[in-house]
């Protein structure tokens, strides 16, 4: 039920999007939205939203308490009346607002310029049962998601700069309309898998793996976002390559050489066994410090990526971090042998810096 | 004047393309080089060809032993498997982001200088060094990569 | 009636049962003496409620992102306990209530009892007295207003202009009995003479604007204004403690902007009271909810339930002050003395313990007593004149204070002297450090001086900038703070743009913090 008090939550919501936009590189250098994920929802810490005044500092003033206890003995403190605003936690004037993964997604895409990606071909997951889930974007009109509709068209609105909140008028365009779908044998879904593969060898510290955490964290973002369903798998190698699950992937570290064939030859296999290219749209994500052991083990990347990989894939991503020792050789294999080549997306992180201009350079290609 | 230091400047004087060639019990080196004075000579690349020997040691015994121009190294990616290990300069010794980088493959290793690049990678540099310093440093190399399997120790 | 449409579009009357549970409660509470103006219930849902508390109390108010935000803070943390009656009764005639629809019927009329112990408080204590009771109408006005300057001039812009009016409304005085009205044009035009630094300017188009006021004839205007200014004694003569009706009055301001801070500032003043009454309105309430819940509505059967459902509300919270059981129980307290006769001289002389203890002389004036004490005192002057040291002891009341290394607050005192003067220190400024404009002419450029009557607590540095870079922006000139930092006189200096800090009060002395404005 509409209620007065929805332009002002939505006015105070876009204030909250647009200190997200406007800090988004620190965000995403710093990790701290990281941490504070819930299922589909982060929190934003906002240090300076609330309305200053003049106030008494912290811990000025002493109270009045109630009960037992004796001097000396801990008290519940909060000093006077009125010292608190609402949404402040008691004791910081960090205030915390609520976005969701799929807004972040949204700011994340316009402040980077990503296109959104169009899921290719017949790409599809069959199931026998017919039933009202989900929503797709096409149906007939008899099942139209009236809600889903018109928050579509409001967020597209917003997005575009039509939404006067003073004069609210939702108009609905084709591509705005959602409708119940149900699931057949022929209707499509869109699917994605991520194969996340990391370098853990000994060049790579501490520091790169937390780029590659933070890297990880938008991608999957801006990937669930374009995607009805996706997956993600976990490679780490050195001169051998294993799957592990997520936490492993970002704790591992080995101290041996690095053999990059041997992700890419654990990724091809795990494509071969569940995978199937023509269902699932595919995004290899490689991250190493670009050290390859040998221009052998390299030539056998190279060859594997134009025989296997780039056919099969939307898109082939590697980004090279570096470490206290720069990055090495690798990156240049690449770039030099597939120029110009769409399917393979590059990236240099020389440090955290660069993490928002890396992902730009990973997912701005709209593929 | 050392043995060494004689062999080393007898091979720069000898030299006319910029590679001067040693060796020792159980070795033998290159050295590509550039501009060659009386005291110093600008190093390009320096590698060392000995026998074949217990990889994890070693690294470890050239980490404690070696110091190029003062540096400590340390093992960064050790690989017995693969045969080799690749050791630089512990990041607390490393100026201006340069630092030196042996490459151990099997019996032989070489010795570069690398510098890594404010906008990402990395790139080699030749470095100067004096003949002094330098005929240590080979010393060094050649007494542990010239050492059989069994006679490897802490030097 | 107007106020109607400010309702749900759906209006929904009370179900019946509840109708007729309102005319019999509203029986039982005249019978007692209560005296309340028409009071009307409204049955909403909890995102009603949530909205309802977010606009305090009101159906409707101007359009700003604060609303959302506290919308959504208390989305997450929903308690609807007793504390939101207060927020849920709102002082108008009619007065309006709000109740929750999935709350049980013993609650409803819990509900209904409390809020008739406040309506009655709006309408008899005396801090109410000017009060605007078609306050319904006023809050729509002035959501009108802001609109169409929102409208007119941008949303963004009055936005942030209402922004730095409400990072001053507390600053407002606490004891101005009334309003003033909104002077009129000419009458502001009288005062154009004594508006800093404002000089005769002869109106012009501002393209003539060169020729007519060539920048000569403004200099010697101004410089002859100068003169007059510091000739004149200082302004305002003695400190003005209504700063948003100073900054109204004198300071430079487009029209819609005057029009954004009269209604910052008139709201303010409406809720003044409630701030300066809370323990005594929650206390008066819970009085008489207990009285007619336990004497009157509910049936031997639902007492025992009920006691053990709503302990909690007027429990303690170890080590917290809880304002309605603090003044539930003060008010019960001079009932009881005043049923038995422990006032006055005699009882004041005596100081024989037991003659004490056993004190009655049967004069059973505690119902009056605590009639008239509703209608006359203020939370300061209630805790002031009957705050005993029995009922200190009684209640085991002690102050507390911060603990730096332990890093949280600790017991201090049960002392009744401190306990005493702590309670109205917190009390009198109720978080508002006393600040006051003490000069208008400041540095003979028209620059405002604030002082603050520092107590021995000090300012939030952090926020005593923004709010001085605010107040700088309003006013249209320089802002200068006079206060107190860890012991030493501190003058704070905000021009609008960067923000300085002298300590010792020597310009050029002491430690200097530049900084660039937020």
């Amino acid at each position: 039920m509409p209620l007065n008090i929805d332009n002002d939550v939505h006015r105070f919501r876009t204030i909250v999007k647009g200190r997200v936009r406007k800090d988004l590189r620190r965000f995403m250098q710093s990790g701290e939205l990281l941490g504070r994920q819930g299922d589909r929802i982060v929190s934003i810490p906002l240090p300076r939203i609330g309305i200053p005044r003049f106030r008494y500092g912290d811990n000025e003033q002493g109270g009045v308490g109630q009960g037992d206890g004796q001097p000396g003995d801990a008290a519940d403190g909060q000093p006077g009346d009125g010292q608190g605003q609402a949404g402040e936690q008691p004791g910081q004037h960090v205030l915390e607002a609520e976005v969701t993964l799929e807004e972040l997604a949204e700011i994340m895409g316009e402040e980077l310029a990503l296109p959104r990606i169009e899921p290719k071909g017949h790409k599809h997951i069959s199931s026998e049962r017919d039933k009202y889930t989900g929503i797709s974007r096409v149906g007939p009109e008899g099942l139209r998601h009236t809600r889903r509709t018109f928050r579509e068209a409001l967020k597209r609105q917003i997005a575009s700069g039509t939404w006067d909140a003073g004069r609210p008028r939702i108009v609905p365009v084709r591509e705005d309309k959602r409708y119940r779908s149900w699931k057949t044998k022929s209707e499509p879904q869109s699917s994605a898998v991520i194969l996340y593969m990391m370098d853990v060898s000994g060049s790579m510290g501490r520091e790169q793996k937390e780029i590659v955490r933070l890297e990880a964290f938008w991608i999957d973002t801006w990937l669930q976002h374009n995607y009805d369903n996706v997956q993600a798998r976990f490679i780490i190698h050195d001169a051998k390559a294993r799957e592990v699950d997520r936490d492993t992937f970002f704790r591992t570290k080995e101290s041996g050489g690095t053999l990059i064939s041997s992700a890419y030859e654990l990724a091809w296999r795990i494509i071969e066994a569940d995978y199937p290219p023509d269902e699932w749209n595919i995004y290899p994500f490689h991250f190493s410090d670009g050290d390859n052991w040998s221009k052998a083990d390299t030539k056998k990347c190279l060859t594997m990526l134009q025989e296997r990989f780039l056919p099969a894939c939307n898109q082939f991503s590697y980004a090279q971090v570096d470490s206290d020792y720069g990055s090495g050789q690798f990156y240049e294999d690449l770039s030099g042998s597939f120029s110009g080549d769409e399917r393979l997306a590059l990236s240099r992180v020389p440090d955290r810096d660069h993490i928002m201009d890396s992902i730009k350079e990973l997912l701005g290609t709209g593929r | 004047m050392s043995d060494l230091r004689e062999q080393l400047d007898e091979a720069l004087a000898r030299d006319g393309d910029g590679r001067a060639e040693l060796h020792g019990p159980g070795w033998t080196a290159q050295l590509d080089h550039g501009e060659a004075g009386p005291v110093g000579v600008v190093v390009e690349r320096l590698r060392v060809e000995g026998r074949v020997g217990d990889l994890v040691d070693r690294a470890q015994v050239l980490a404690d032993t070696l110091r190029p121009a003062g540096e400590r190294l340390q093992p960064v990616e050790v690989d017995p498997a693969l045969g080799g290990a690749v050791l630089r300069t512990r990041p607390d010794d490393m100026r201006g982001g340069r630092f030196f980088q042996l490459e151990v493959d099997r019996g032989d290793a070489e010795l570069t200088r690398q510098r890594r690049r404010a906008e990402g990678g990395r790139v080699e540099e030749p470095f100067p060094m004096t003949r002094e310093e330098l005929s240590r440093v080979l010393e060094a190399l050649g007494e542990v990569l010239g050492a059989p399997e069994d006679e490897v120790d802490g030097g | 009636m107007a106020h109607e449409s400010y309702f749900f579009r759906a209006r929904r009357g009370l179900p019946r049962e509840l109708q007729e549970a309102q005319t019999w409660i509203e029986g039982i509470a005249s019978g007692y003496g209560l005296q309340f103006c028409e009071t009307v219930f409204e049955m909403c849902d909890w995102q009603e409620i949530n909205m309802l508390a977010s606009y305090g109390g009101f159906p409707t108010r101007y359009p700003h992102w604060r609303w959302g935000m506290d919308y959504l803070q208390m989305d997450k943390s929903y308690e609807y306990g007793l504390q939101k009656i207060y927020e849920m009764v709102i002082n108008t005639q009619p007065a309006y209530a709000y109740l929750l629809d999935n709350n049980t019927m013993m609650d409803q009329k819990l509900v209904m009892a409390h809020v008739y112990g406040h309506v009655d408080f709006f309408t008899n204590n005396a801090w109410f007295a000017h009060t605007d009771r078609k306050m319904l109408d006023r809050m729509a006005n002035h959501a009108t207003r802001v609109r169409r300057h929102m409208d007119a001039e941008g949303q963004d812009v009055v936005e942030t202009f209402i922004d730095m009016c409400l990072s001053i409304e507390n600053l407002i005085d606490p004891h101005l009995p009334h309003i003033r009205r909104e002077r009129s044009e000419s009458e502001r035009e009288k005062e154009a003479a004594r508006r800093a630094p404002g000089y005769a300017r002869m109106p012009a188009r501002h393209y003539m604007d060169k020729y007519i006021n060539p920048p000569e004839f403004l200099e010697e205007q101004r410089q002859r204004h100068q003169d007059r200014m510091a000739a004149q004694a200082r302004f305002p003569d003695s400190p003005v403690r209504d700063v948003l009706g100073f900054l109204l009055e004198h300071g430079r301001m487009r029209p819609w902007q005057r029009d954004v801070l009269s209604i910052i500032r008139s709201e303010a003043y409406y809720f003044a009271p409630q701030g300066q009454t809370k323990i005594m309105n929650e206390g008066w309430a819970s009085y008489w909810h207990t009285t007619m819940m336990t004497r009157d509505i509910l049936t031997d059967a639902e007492v025992i339930d009920y006691c053990d459902h709503h302990s909690g509300t007027v429990a303690m919270q170890p080590g917290r002050l809880n304002p309605y059981k603090v003044g539930i129980e003060l008010f019960r307290h001079i009932e009881d003395r005043w049923d038995k006769g422990r006032f006055g001289k005699d009882w004041m002389d005596c100081d024989d313990v037991a003659v004490k203890r056993d004190w009655d002389t049967g004069a059973g004036l505690g119902r009056d007593k605590i009639f008239e004490v509703r209608r006359t005192h203020n939370d300061v002057t209630f805790i002031d004149e009957f705050l005993t040291e029995d009922f200190v002891r009684e209640q085991g009341l002690f102050t507390t204070t911060w603990d730096k290394k332990a890093g949280h607050y600790v017991v201090d005192s049960r002392e009744f002297g401190a306990v005493k003067q702590q309670m109205l220190t917190m009390l009198a400024s109720r978080g508002n450090p006393p600040i006051t404009v003490t000069d208008a002419n400041h540095g003979n450029r028209g620059e405002l001086e604030l002082t603050h009557a520092h107590e021995g607590m000090d300012l939030q540095l952090d926020w005593a900038e923004l709010t001085l870079g605010n107040i700088a922006r309003i006013w249209g000139r320089a802002a200068h703070l006079v206060t107190t930092v860890d012991g030493r006189r501190t003058v704070l200096h905000h021009d609008g743009a960067s923000f300085t800090v002298d300590k010792e009060g020597k310009p050029g002395a002491g430690e200097k913090q530049q900084k660039e404005a937020s």
